[in-house]
């Protein structure tokens, strides 16, 4: 979970009703979703945003936490995850950062858990819960390709 | 002869027993959470005595092809302690009910087999005995709870 019981904040990152916290090290930058250019160039990648020098690949979770295939539009931000890779985008409604101290993480109880899921456990919050996650389990989900990412870091280098 | 103590519960159109110490807690109006990314039997979560306790919608697994359990099938929460093996830590796990449940007393002689109309009580039960209404298969709890019914 990207080490999220030495963290001191928590990035909770909005896909509809459903909320994802992620460790603050695993979220690089919040970008305005509509710097990314939205021209897929690989299978499943929706496009792509430019950061620290480099274009990085863009993806959608659903409020189920699957892929999309299609922009949703109404997402406003761009979550730039890290991963031993390289980064990734990630499209999202809303982000928040969130003092970890005080708040009650549970590992996902066994009978939740799926083959493949990206959750890693479960956070109570003061106005209800969001889901654990880490910026590693998420760029399985969307398929993120390291070597894509390499490449297209180069490109740009 | 001998007889036993089992709670009777009502899940969605099935009744099913367990234990009688094997409940232990009852909510009449739950505060669950629903999670996204998880599997369509068991959506929600209770925060009950510092424990993320999960909640298994027992109807609906057997039962998948139903679209939608109706909201007043789901309406109560029992939880319920189980161990995986003698002398492993007690767990917990909870249940939808559609009803509160009925204390019973259950004779040997009233055992019966499963019914057969469903082939998912060969993998939630334990055993099974009959009454009046008809067949009450005896929930095996570990493994509901282990996630031996993942989809």
């Amino acid at each position: 979970m990207d080490g999220p019981s030495h963290s001191a904040h928590l990035v909770l990152l909005h896909f509809g009703r459903t909320r994802v916290a992620l460790t603050q090290r695993a979220v690089r930058s919040l970008e305005a979703a509509a710097d990314a250019a939205f021209t897929a160039t690989e299978p499943g990648v929706l496009g792509t945003i430019a950061a620290g020098g480099s274009h990085w690949p863009v993806y959608a979770l659903d409020e189920e936490l699957a892929p999309l295939r299609d922009v949703p539009r109404q997402r406003r931000i761009c979550a730039l995850l890290a991963t031993d890779t390289g980064l990734f985008g990630l499209l999202c409604d809303e982000a928040q950062v969130l003092q970890r101290q005080g708040l009650s993480a549970y590992p996902l109880p066994l009978v939740m858990r799926r083959a493949g899921t990206p959750l890693e456990g479960v956070l109570q919050t003061n106005d209800g819960v969001a889901l654990l996650s880490s910026a590693r389990a998420l760029a399985a989900v969307v398929g993120v390709d390291a070597g894509a990412v390499a490449a297209l870091a180069m490109e740009i280098a | 002869m001998s007889r036993a103590g089992a709670w009777l519960l009502t899940l969605g159109n099935h009744r099913v027993a367990v234990g009688v110490r094997e409940q232990v807690h009852l909510m009449l109006e739950p505060d669950a959470a629903e999670l996204a990314g998880t599997p369509a039997h068991c959506r929600h979560v209770i925060f009950w005595n510092g424990l993320c306790v999960p909640v298994i919608d027992l109807s609906r697994w057997l039962d998948p092809s139903a679209q939608s359990v109706r909201q007043d099938q789901n309406r109560h929460l029992g939880v319920y302690a189980y161990q995986q093996d003698a002398g492993a830590p007690v767990e917990f796990g909870a249940l939808w009910l559609a009803k509160p449940p009925q204390r019973v007393d259950v004779d040997d002689a009233a055992a019966a087999p499963l019914p057969e109309e469903r082939a998912g009580w060969g993998r939630v039960a334990t055993a099974c005995f009959a009454d009046a209404a008809g067949a009450v298969p005896i929930l095996d709890l570990p493994r509901i709870f282990s996630g031996a019914l993942a989809d």
